[in-house]
């Protein structure tokens, strides 16, 4: 820009996965303004409703400006020093006195790469192996479910690529409102003419440009997919070649989706058995074809079977490995898979490389220079069994930039649990539902006043700089956390200071980063899509084109059963409680409920319910509802849609109060909660 | 050439973002309205008359139609009694309410045109349900409405 | 009682006011008031201005308002001005949103300004959320139409 003394930053936007770049006109300092950055290869300058509002979260006047500790008046503003030299004591004392698996941290998918490979490091330097964050909640079982498959567990074609693909078949995902810049690929492959299919219990605007949507019952996902594929393998349809050449296992599905015709499926997921065989007849047909798929298939007790249900379509019509073709989970966060690539996972250290592997954990310790034996080698809690824990065998947590109170399952269990800890580290932007438990609260930066690199759903790792200044006294968390470690007497193992030497260390530790150092980072347009392993190497937008990553090179197959959900709609509870997003609000709120325009948008808990429920149950549009399950009972505005099937009740878990609500019963791999699918009722106030 | 707002509401998604740039450019009011249907949602903006009842009914001259800009707002003639937005047919022209009511309608984000840029809402659009249409056949017949054809 | 030189009596004509918010927005010192109730919309405006402009008066669309210089005090009425206009009900919400004044005024006018006679447009009975609502459904409907 032509204006004196204003210059224009272009940073990655903190909200969801998509990467978005967005330019920050800056003058001393403090950001002025916002523009679009029209000719980014990302998203062309395009942003959404959140995006378009991100400036509020600077110099936002309930921005944490000073660490805060509590006492029995209330808050009180402590120094750095203090607080730093209270929080190092407080967790080594507990340390000595407990164990270091009485430590567990919170790590962050709003965070960067670096501060997350930071936040696990300090984590398992001082003996624990507790280390999780919030993909646990969202896509873990993309993780348990591909890695045996595919070898890893991450989108295998960038978003961009949506838009040559031929057909579109998205499973429990809804782009439109959660990821409208990605949307607009979807929607350019429609204008070429492609056929999109929608399953989702609700008609969503994602299903509004369908040619074909399947309202499936919430939870029924997998007789869905079983009975596409029974019809796929009735007819012939598969991709017999690439079925031989590239992968194994196949036998054992044939065997498994031998009985699963549409008719039984019609029963179970309530789509007409016509419908399924559309679907499965132009999905099969229709090459190449994507496989999106989202929250709607991961969050359910059988999370990991279900993505691997999605994985088996896609293997048998041959679509991996190819431009246009893939398996796409849509990442919520900006930063969520770069904390998974980072080792922010309980049984996984950076590069997923299992804590109980011994030359993993043997070469982790030689790079950060501790003794062997350093790193557990069992794999920790995970952010449910540490909530659960809490008070327990678990006596301090460190949460960086995460609000489980409310974004976990029975949120009034998790809020008594973080009351009951010896000492409870928060670092936030915000004095969160979760920080207000906390004993110490420290001012952390938000995304523009710190650099660092990110990972976009699509493996595409980008830099954002440094635009302004974080108010008040806040710091980057990775200034924080190194502070930390130095007084915990680790030190010597925290020698970097600044993003950049921690990045370069990244590049050693996560050999699919080998090659994204800072210097090509900050220079590249686009990002680099990883693997991308030597400084010479282009990086891997399409992954699998030749060869899977699995140890023989061929994906595998695995036999996927059908169980109904722990919890039916039964006389008590007739209604079945699913919760999803609204295209204003982000995850647990602590933001968006912040931002005047979002609130403005969407400014409070409402539940979607169709108008002959409604009417039979006797409230009309507006009305005062109590929403209530075995695990609690919550008050919201009904609003009426027949968007959202009947007998399906549908809550956006933005607001304190949906998670109270939800199912604790988790995946037995995946440890992802089921919250997708509850029975409950409604009743008139 | 004259720039038209042209909505092909069927690309709409109703992700708000055209809202939310509209009311951040605008100092907290978006000029634009997304209007959310089952199956299908319509934005909303000023719509250039080319015979506007708002500049008819202006009693001061500040609304006035410019050639190349559509119609054009004088704020200094301006004396806010709001009478342009009762005579507003799609309802696009409103007084922000205040101790001097403010009047709100889409200007083609002028500021910005001035400095060569695009209004924002079609910059962020991420369907391109929303372009500029600068003398197509579309603004043509969309600007001829409101004086052709009652609204039912 | 003693009163400075420069204050002016407010005369107002409620017959020729319209009910617009004119020399409301316009008075610096924001003496003019109104509010909308029980299907009227009420101004309120001081008898005597102490202030010197006459910008209420310039503003005003109608010729409504009158200034009068004070010289003699004695007789005059310092009871504020107060009257009211009433409103105009959406057909369709029922919500008021203009006064009756104003609506009349624009029927009358709108064949001279866009050529539009009173019978073809009507829109100007609903207020404007019904009339974007009315808008984009009629757009809608034509899309479909034309599918």
């Amino acid at each position: 820009m032509g204006k004196e003394g204003r210059s224009r930053v272009r940073t990655v936007c903190p909200y969801c996965a998509v990467g978005c770049h967005v330019d920050l006109l800056v003058e001393e300092g403090r950001a002025v303004g916002l523009d679009y950055a029209t000719d980014s290869p990302v998203n062309g300058g395009n942003l959404c409703a959140k995006g378009n509002a991100v400036l509020d979260l600077l110099d936002h006047p309930d921005r944490l400006r000073t660490p805060l500790r509590r006492t029995a008046s209330g808050w009180e503003a402590v120094g750095w020093d203090e607080a730093l030299d209270w929080a190092a004591e407080r967790i080594g004392t507990i340390r000595d006195r407990h164990g270091p698996d009485a430590l567990g941290f919170l790590s962050s998918a709003k965070c960067t790469n670096e501060e997350n490979y930071l936040l696990q490091k300090l984590a398992r330097l001082l003996g624990s192996n507790n280390v999780d964050h919030c993909a646990r909640l969202c896509h873990a079982s993309t993780l348990t479910g591909l890695a045996p498959v595919l070898g890893m567990g991450a989108a295998t074609n960038p978003l961009h690529d949506l838009a040559q693909a031929r057909c579109l078949f998205l499973v429990g995902s809804n782009p439109a409102e959660n990821h409208p810049v990605a949307f607009q690929w979807v929607r350019e492959a429609k204008d070429k003419g492609a056929v999109v299919i929608v399953a989702d219990p609700r008609k969503t605007p994602t299903a509004w440009i369908a040619d074909l949507h399947l309202p499936v019952r919430p939870g029924t996902d997998i007789a869905l997919l079983h009975a596409m594929l029974h019809v796929i393998l009735r007819e012939g349809l598969e991709d017999k070649a690439f079925i031989r050449s590239r992968t194994t296992g196949f036998e054992r599905t044939v065997r498994a989706v031998r009985d699963t015709a549409p008719e039984w499926a019609q029963s179970v997921t309530g789509v007409p058995a016509g419908d399924i065989l559309r679907a499965a007849r132009l999905f099969a047909r229709t090459r190449p074809g994507a496989l999106i798929y989202c929250m709607g298939i991961t969050q359910h007790h059988n999370g990991t079977q279900a993505v691997r249900a999605c994985a088996n379509l896609a293997l048998a019509t041959g679509n991996v490995g190819r431009p246009g073709s893939g398996l796409i989970p849509v990442r919520g966060q900006d930063n969520v898979q770069g904390a998974c690539d980072m080792g922010a996972l309980s049984a996984l250290l950076p590069g997923y490389r299992p804590v109980a592997d011994p030359q993993a954990r043997a070469a982790m310790e030689a790079l950060w220079g501790c003794p062997p034996g350093t790193i557990p080698d069992r794999p920790g809690l995970t952010v449910t069994e540490m909530e659960a824990e809490a008070g327990r065998t678990l006596r301090a947590l460190v949460a960086m930039g995460e609000n489980p109170a409310v974004t976990s399952p029975a949120g009034g269990r998790v809020a008594e649990g973080l009351e009951r800890l010896d000492f409870f580290l928060a670092i936030d932007l915000f004095l969160t539902e979760s920080a207000r438990s906390a004993h110490l609260v420290l001012p952390a930066a938000a995304w523009a006043e710190k650099s660092g690199s990110k990972t976009s759903a699509d493996r595409r790792v980008q830099w954002s700089p440094r635009a302004v200044l974080p108010p008040g006294d806040a710091r980057p968390d990775a200034w924080i956390i190194t502070r930390l470690a130095r007084r915990l007497g680790l030190g010597a193992h925290f020698p970097c200071e600044s993003p950049e030497d921690v990045l370069r260390e990244i590049n050693r530790a996560v050999p699919a980063y080998g090659g994204i150092t800072p210097e090509r980072i900050r220079e590249a347009p686009g990002g680099i899509h990883w693997p991308c392993p030597r400084q010479d190497h282009p990086g891997t937008p399409v992954l699998f084109e030749k060869t899977f990553a699995t140890a023989d090179g061929r994906a595998r197959f695995f036999p996927v059963s059908f169980d109904p959900p722990p919890e039916s709609p039964d006389a008590d509870y007739p209604l079945c409680l699913t919760t999803g997003r609204v295209t204003a609000h982000y995850n647990s709120g602590s933001m968006t409920r912040r931002t005047p325009a979002l609130l403005e948008l969407s400014p409070e808990l409402f539940v979607e319910v169709h108008p002959e429920d409604a009417a039979r149950l006797g409230f009309s549009e507006g009305s005062r509802v109590r929403v209530v399950t075995r695990r609690g009972a919550v008050e919201a505005s009904a609003y009426l849609s027949s968007a959202v099937a009947r007998g399906v009740v549908f809550a956006p878990f933005h607001f304190p109060g949906t998670n109270r609500l939800t199912l604790d019963v988790v995946d037995p791999e995946a440890r992802i909660p089921a919250f997708k699918a509850a029975a409950c009722r409604l009743e008139p106030l | 050439m004259e720039p038209f707002l042209f909505v092909d509401f069927s690309r709409c998604i109703a992700c708000q973002a055209c809202w939310a740039a509209c009311r951040r450019e605008h100092g907290g009011v978006s000029r634009l309205h997304l209007l959310c249907f089952q199956e299908a949602a319509v934005p909303l903006a000023c719509r250039q008359c080319r015979k506007a009842p708002c500049a008819g009914f202006c009693p001061e001259g500040a609304l006035v139609q410019e050639e190349g800009r559509g119609v054009k707002f004088l704020e200094e003639r301006c004396t806010h009694c709001g009478l342009c937005a009762a005579a507003c047919p799609f309802g696009v022209l409103e007084i922000v309410p205040g101790p001097v009511p403010d009047l709100s309608r889409c200007d083609l984000c002028r500021r910005r045109w001035e400095e060569g840029l695009m209004p924002v809402c079609v910059l962020t659009c991420p369907t391109r349900a929303l372009s500029l249409d600068a003398g197509g056949a579309v603004g043509r017949r969309r600007r001829a409405q409101p004086a052709a054809f009652p609204v039912s | 009682m003693t009163v400075p030189e420069l204050h002016q009596q407010i005369h107002v004509d409620p017959d020729r006011c319209l009910g617009c918010f004119a020399c409301a927005s316009a008075c610096p010192e924001q003496r003019i008031t109104w509010d909308d109730r029980e299907g009227n919309r009420r101004f309120r405006a001081p008898a005597v201005c102490a202030g010197d402009c006459t910008r209420c008066r310039d503003a005003c669309p109608a010729d409504a308002v009158r200034l009068e210089p004070m010289g003699e005090t004695a007789g005059r009425s310092w009871e504020p001005l107060s009257w009211s206009l009433p409103l105009a009900r959406c057909r369709r919400c029922r919500e008021p949103f203009t006064t009756q004044k104003i609506l009349a005024l624009l029927s009358r006018t709108l064949e001279a300004t866009v050529g539009l006679s009173a019978g073809e447009a009507d829109w100007p009975s609903c207020c404007p959320a019904c009339r974007r609502d009315l808008e984009s459904r009629r757009l809608l409907d034509a899309a479909r139409w034309n599918r």
